[in-house]
């Protein structure tokens, strides 16, 4: 439930806005200059935020598409992300927005159509090429459809441009705008999990591996193409085992031929980021390791990283053909 | 722990009766009055005085970490009623023209807007703010002590367009303050929760000092010391860390070597330690 709402001065009477703040009919509307004023500010604590965190409709005014980091791909030659949304509804405790935001506010840029020209551009920049597009890296891409329609404004835009693949990534159960219209060739609706037990006590607020199964199942149905995201994989003693269970958990819901791909990835944050959340967060036993330093990144040690993307990779290898399968390794 | 910061003596009485709040005579330069887990400061007028006075009180207990900050007082608006009172949601700054956005995360016992602080008192409200002369001084300064959500303004409509300001006496603003006592209180018990739990989540390790009595750590040394002591806590709560083998350490770097490789031989499982 969003009590506060801060809105910029110049989209007060954005269209968007107006349909937005109509679904909190009780939020109190606080008029603002531009959104740093409120999410950039010092003096700010996360964990506090993210008992009550308020939205902030914003316009943006450049950079609106930018390159993917190195090795977060899933078969593109071209990889860009954008956000139409800063943090997520989730709180996650691995999650790397907690370090780098101040503010657990949700920030959402209500120009998509400026959105829509930059990724049109890149697309006639890189005409030939797959190009991908990650809407969920900055946030959860589906969490907070029903007030963002984020899906029903920007997969029309993708449906018209078969070499630019959008990749929705999301935990949520929020799939609604999705199966009342058809699916096309180019899109690709991933969901992320973590083994019950870890999702239990590190991704709160988050629907149950269970939940976010069925969704994948009625997408399936409906001829969707699915994405699954092992990312970021999370040690604990018996990894083996509960991912294991995971694996099979998942593969006994979803065909394969619907999946267009899964990837893996490793717990990392940049050093400053992992500063921040342990300062938030000293009481998390996520925190405590085992992790060592690594080229500005804190990660697992590096003979666990090794261990669990093998482990992985083989288990995965029983259910999938490899060339779906994208074992992220990111550049420090 | 939280502070109050009022202007004036007479919104002050209300809550120095409530908490049952006794002076200090010890400070001079402000009235300054306690009580449990509670302290008031009397800032007197203006954005000026309650930026000194709220630095003043900070510094005074600047070995306290997290307090909330309270800024209460009389305002004035346009056509609100008076007696109304208001959880401050925007600070403006009428001369340098600075906003400031109070993040809300307690649950608001009262309406909240949006507020002007002025130079000099102000009589048309040529805006559909809540006027006043202390909150931009006392917000801007107690930001740079605490963290932005335990810090807020609350204000109780004195006069308007039909009542200007120079009617209410001392005796009215008592009252009208008085009047908001429990609606205070109820702010302030949800301030003073989140305080704690900042104090908690910072709260140094239990054996950090006599680990420092123990041994020489360099200031970098201590920082890690601090950090491996709150793995360990987390990781194995119950554990006596006050053993034999770390007995036998003869320097602070060999303890912290023995916690690294005790914390690295502790299992990890996350439905375990939860």
């Amino acid at each position: 439930m969003i009590n506060t709402i801060y809105i910029e001065e110049e989209i007060e009477d954005h269209p968007r806005t107006r349909e937005i703040c109509q679904r909190f009919p009780k939020a109190r509307l606080i008029p603002c200059r531009h959104y740093g004023e409120i999410f950039n500010r010092k003096n700010q604590n996360f964990r506090l935020q993210k008992i009550q965190p308020a939205l902030i409709l914003a316009k943006k005014f450049k950079n609106f598409v930018l390159d993917a980091p190195a090795g977060y791909g899933v078969g593109g030659t071209q990889n860009f992300y954008f956000s139409h949304m800063l943090n997520c509804v989730y709180d996650c405790r691995y999650c790397f927005l907690q370090g780098m935001y101040r503010s657990a506010n949700y920030v959402v840029f209500v120009n998509y159509e400026d959105f829509a020209d930059a990724i049109v551009e890149k697309i006639s920049k890189y005409n030939n090429s797959r190009s991908y597009f990650f809407s969920g890296y900055d946030c959860d891409s589906l969490a907070l459809e029903p007030v963002t329609r984020f899906a029903d404004y920007y997969l029309p835009v993708f449906r018209q441009y078969p070499d630019a693949w959008i990749e929705l990534r999301t935990k949520s159960t929020q799939i609604r705008s999705l199966l009342k219209t058809d699916p096309f060739q180019n899109c690709v609706v991933a969901f992320s999990f973590t083994p019950e037990e870890i999702s239990n006590v590190l991704e709160h607020g988050t629907p149950s591996i269970e939940k976010r199964l069925d969704s994948m199942v009625k997408l399936q149905q409906q001829g969707w193409r699915l994405g699954l995201r092992f990312d970021p994989l999370i040690y604990q003693d018996n990894y083996a085992e509960i991912y294991e269970r995971l694996f099979n958990n998942v593969f006994a819901k979803i065909a394969v031929e619907n999946l267009h791909s899964v990837s893996l990835g490793t717990l990392r944050f940049p050093e400053s980021y992992f500063r921040n959340v342990i300062r938030l967060y000293p009481d998390e036993s996520l925190f405590s390791g085992p992790f060592e330093k690594n080229q500005g990144m804190t990660t697992y040690y590096s003979y666990i990283e090794h261990s669990m993307l093998e482990y992985c990779k083989d288990r995965l290898s029983r259910y999938i053909p490899d060339h779906i399968l994208y074992p992220c390794q990111y550049a420090a | 722990m939280i502070n109050l910061v009022v202007a004036l003596q007479c919104e002050a009485k209300p809550f120095i009766h409530h908490y049952r709040m006794k002076g200090n005579a010890n400070h001079s330069p402000f009235r300054i009055y306690e009580g449990d887990d509670i302290r008031l400061i009397v800032c007197g007028i203006g954005k000026v005085s309650a930026a000194a006075a709220t630095s003043y009180l900070h510094s005074v207990h600047a070995y306290e970490r997290n307090c909330a900050w309270l800024n209460i007082g009389i305002a004035g608006h346009a056509d609100k009623h008076i007696g109304e009172g208001f959880l401050i949601h925007k600070i403006t700054d009428a001369g340098s023209g600075t906003s400031w956005y109070p993040p809300i995360v307690i649950s608001t016992p009262c309406m909240t807007d949006s507020l002007v602080t002025v130079d000099r008192a102000e009589y048309n409200f040529s805006t559909a703010d809540i006027y006043d002369m202390e909150a931009s001084g006392f917000y801007a300064t107690a930001s740079r002590f605490t963290t932005a959500e335990i810090i807020h303004s609350y204000k109780v409509i004195s006069d308007n367009r039909s009542q200007p300001a120079k009617i209410a006496s001392e005796h009215i603003v008592e009252q009208l303050i008085g009047e908001h006592i429990y609606t205070v209180n109820e702010i302030t018990t949800q301030m003073n929760r989140l305080s704690s739990r900042l104090y908690n989540i910072e709260s140094v390790p239990e054996d950090m000092d006599r680990f420092l009595d123990s041994w020489r750590f360099t200031s970098h040394e201590q920082n890690r010391l601090r950090h491996l002591l709150k793995r360990l806590t987390v990781l194995s709560p119950d554990e006596n860390i006050w053993n034999d083998t770390l007995a036998r350490s003869r320097t602070g770097k060999e303890v912290l070597t023995y916690l690294q490789q005790r914390i690295d031989s502790l299992p990890v499982s996350y439905s375990a330690t939860k």
